[in-house]
């Protein structure tokens, strides 16, 4: 009984301090978040005026927020579906591939991902420069000089002069986690499927893909979450929302509202609104995908 | 038994003090700011004065901070940030609240925008009472940017200023140079052909939101300072009347395809690309640009030595109008709920000093990545100070003629409205004027929709 007791408080005291940080620093402010957004409020001196639920009223009819929401679903789903494929793909090459220098590439593929976006913004800024950017300059040198653009200048090119600079960012990172669950897969499988006669394209679509299924799920949450909080840095260091907000995404429009227009408690509902989206997409998407787990 | 205990105490300690640790390290970073530089601030009747450490250099208010310490034997604590938003917006929020702020309207931030809006600064109207009231520039404390509420009340003291307009590359451009000096638009616009022809591009803008300045001239230029100061405040027929209307067509041509530096929306939507078409203008790719004083200082470092800058108000409609020319003043101001109120009004009469005069116009910067000194003279707007400053480009800004008519103010100051974007709304839309992809219609109908809101919103 005393043992009992006291194996009880060593894992009361082991969880205290994880419990008591969490609560502080995640469960309380995300409920002041929902708090806020019921007020109006400027958010510097501690003035502040109750109007229930009218932020939210205001927000549904707010089109500059449905022009940001647009372009962050836009990002998601562009983003999500461009890095699966490429990462995959790369990752099953560079996998099953047979030449040198592997691991060499391996690298090459992370290397963005280690940038920080300062440096990510920068290098773009010196791609996409009009007169003097790499892209321009090599469309021009062959012989393509029609196709340049205004990539960041042109707003209906903006955002996806944006999700290409995000989709190169996040290629190595997912390409290195799916190679490692490509590396567990027993190579009799291989074997047994080349003796069946199987290319390589059906291996990959018969074995390497159903079995690395629940890894690719795993990483869907990531992309929704991930790509929701990169294409905020993104769009606030290359474009911060321009031309005339046509790269403007919901938490950079979030964070110009509650930081530059006085309406704090009106960016705290963006900011639930944001929340609650989130959640719901990942939950989504984590039951579409759902499929009987295949162990080797 | 005893060892056990020793075991379970020891356990508990490290794990409270695991707990306590972190919590603490993630918590407070302590009294000392980490961003802010503080100086000793002591008990007492200490005056606390917080002012934006921008492009004047910190230099300055140490100095101007040490002649009030020497003047009135009051104790100065100074808190100098280039983040003074976020550092204050803490204090605040803490119940810390500054004495004096020096942080300008107009910023990213909207700080000073949000105390506005809240109520919390201080009505100083008694500040600008009697000899100061004489001494100041006629105009300055009557637009907007010093009475924010329009009710005839100064809370905002412009404590520095200059005077905006087109900025133009004088290499190419002036009496004798390739190209003469145009005063209306129509020159103006004849001049884009011309230079066009030769290679060059009529205009250029660092970011739309430049734009703020030369459209309150345009406006006053169109329509007088009593349009203007309605415009100010959102008077319904702002964008409809022909005033208003030939503003944005004027604009409209001005950014359009046939006059623009093609480069300039994508060099404005990225990260310090307003300094390309800042650029653009000093290697005679663009001629003109809207822009104040402090560009020659933030380009010196690409400038080279045989530019000249030149600098024109913004052009007219008819050569026989009065020039108007609008003030950009930088402000200081006292939060309602600051301890010091009269100390800290004090500390504003002493920026108008003969003494604060001089040591502004002689203000000098470090270049951080050269390490060179360069001067950067600031000018304070009593009469007469302008004129000390040495000759050049600079001086020449701040020239006012007879037929000179002096703007200032800015929108006026409205209760929060939820998801507006006033400078998206009104300057951001040039972007998609100049790429074609947004209609002077379309421009004007947004513009008479953020008015009427606005208008509804005023307090």
């Amino acid at each position: 009984m005393n043992r009992k007791r006291s194996q009880g408080r060593f894992v009361f005291f082991c969880i205290a301090p994880a419990a008591i940080l969490v609560t502080l620093f995640i469960f309380i402010p995300t409920i002041n978040v929902f708090r806020m957004s019921l007020y109006r409020m400027g958010g510097i001196t501690n003035r502040k005026e109750f109007v229930g639920l009218n932020n939210f009223k205001t927000l549904m009819g707010d089109t500059n927020f449905l022009q940001a929401m647009q372009n962050s679903i836009a990002i998601i789903v562009l983003v999500t579906l461009c890095t699966i494929f490429f990462a995959i793909m790369f990752g099953a090459i560079l996998h099953r591939g047979k030449f040198k220098g592997k691991n060499f590439f391996r690298i090459i593929f992370y290397i963005p991902n280690i940038l920080s976006i300062v440096v990510i913004a920068g290098i773009f800024g010196a791609i996409y420069n009009p007169s003097t950017g790499l892209l321009n300059t090599f469309l021009d040198a062959i012989g393509l000089g029609f196709l340049k653009q205004q990539w960041m200048g042109d707003q209906n090119i903006v955002l996806y002069s944006i999700i290409f600079a995000l989709i190169w960012q996040a290629i190595g990172y997912y390409m290195v986690m799916y190679m490692a669950s490509m590396a567990a897969i027993p190579e009799d499988l291989y074997e047994a499927a080349s003796l069946d006669g199987a290319t390589e394209l059906q291996m990959f679509f018969q074995v390497t893909l159903p079995l690395i299924w629940s890894n690719i799920r795993t990483t869907l949450t990531f992309y929704i979450i991930s790509t929701i909080n990169l294409s905020f840095l993104f769009v606030q260091v290359m474009s911060n929302g321009g031309p005339n907000g046509h790269s403007e995404v919901f938490l950079n429009y979030m964070y110009s509202q509650a930081y530059g227009s006085s309406v704090y408690g009106y960016g705290m509902a963006i900011g639930v609104v944001v929340f609650i989206f989130s959640f719901a997409l990942a939950a989504v998407v984590n039951k579409i995908t759902d499929r009987e787990v295949l162990e080797f | 038994m005893k060892k056990d205990l020793l075991k379970r105490f020891l356990a508990v300690t490290m794990v409270s003090a695991m707990a306590v640790g972190s919590l603490a390290a993630c918590g407070s970073s302590g009294g000392n700011d980490s961003d802010g530089e503080k100086t000793d601030s002591g008990s007492g009747d200490v005056l606390k004065v917080a002012a934006f450490e921008g492009g004047n250099g910190a230099d300055i208010w140490e100095k101007i901070v040490a002649a009030f310490e020497e003047e009135t034997g009051a104790e100065v604590d100074l808190t100098l940030s280039s983040e003074l938003d976020t550092v204050l917006t803490r204090d605040i929020q803490n119940g810390d609240v500054p004495d004096v702020v020096y942080y300008n309207l107009g910023q990213k931030s909207g700080f000073t925008e949000t105390m506005l809006k809240e109520n919390a600064v201080a009505d100083i109207s008694d500040v600008f009472e009697g000899e100061l009231a004489d001494k100041m520039l006629d105009g300055i404390l009557d637009g907007t940017a010093a009475q924010p509420y329009g009710d005839g009340k100064i809370y905002l003291a412009p404590i520095f200023y200059t005077q905006t307009g087109f900025w133009y590359n004088a290499t190419l451009v002036g009496e004798g140079k390739q190209y003469a000096l145009p005063t209306t638009w129509d020159e103006f616009f004849a001049l884009g052909q011309q230079a066009k022809a030769d290679g060059h591009a009529l205009f250029t803008y660092p970011q739309s939101g430049y734009f703020d300045a030369t459209i309150y001239a345009m406006l006053a230029q169109a329509g007088g300072i009593d349009f203007y100061n309605k415009a100010l405040s959102y008077d319904a027929n702002t964008w409809t009347s022909e005033e208003g209307r030939k503003v944005l067509d004027t604009v409209a041509q001005l950014v359009s395809s046939d006059n623009i530096f093609a480069d300039t929306v994508s060099n404005a939507n990225t990260d310090g690309g307003f300094k390309i078409n800042q650029q653009a203008v000093i290697d005679g790719d663009a001629l003109f640009m809207p822009n104040g004083s402090w560009v020659v200082g933030e380009m010196a470092n690409s400038t080279p030595a045989d530019f000249e800058w030149g600098v024109m108000g913004v052009p007219k409609w008819s050569a026989d109008e009065s020039q108007a020319v609008y003030t950009f003043t930088e402000q200081m101001w006292v939060p309602a709920d600051a301890e010091n109120i009269d100390l800290a009004k004090e500390f504003i009469k002493f920026m108008y000093s003969d003494t604060v005069v001089d040591l502004c116009l002689a203000n000098k910067t470090t270049n951080a990545e050269t390490g060179e000194e360069s001067d950067a003279p600031i000018v304070v707007p009593v009469k007469g100070a302008a004129e000390k400053l040495p000759e050049g480009v600079i001086k020449t800004s701040f020239q006012t003629g007879d037929d000179v008519v002096a703007v200032t103010g800015t929108w006026a100051t409205t209760a929060p409205i939820e998801g507006l974007d006033m400078k998206g709304s009104v300057y951001g839309v040039i972007d998609s004027i100049s790429t074609g992809n947004m209609t002077v219609d379309e421009w004007q109908s947004q513009l008479e929709e953020v008015w009427e809101k606005c208008a509804g919103a005023l307090e």
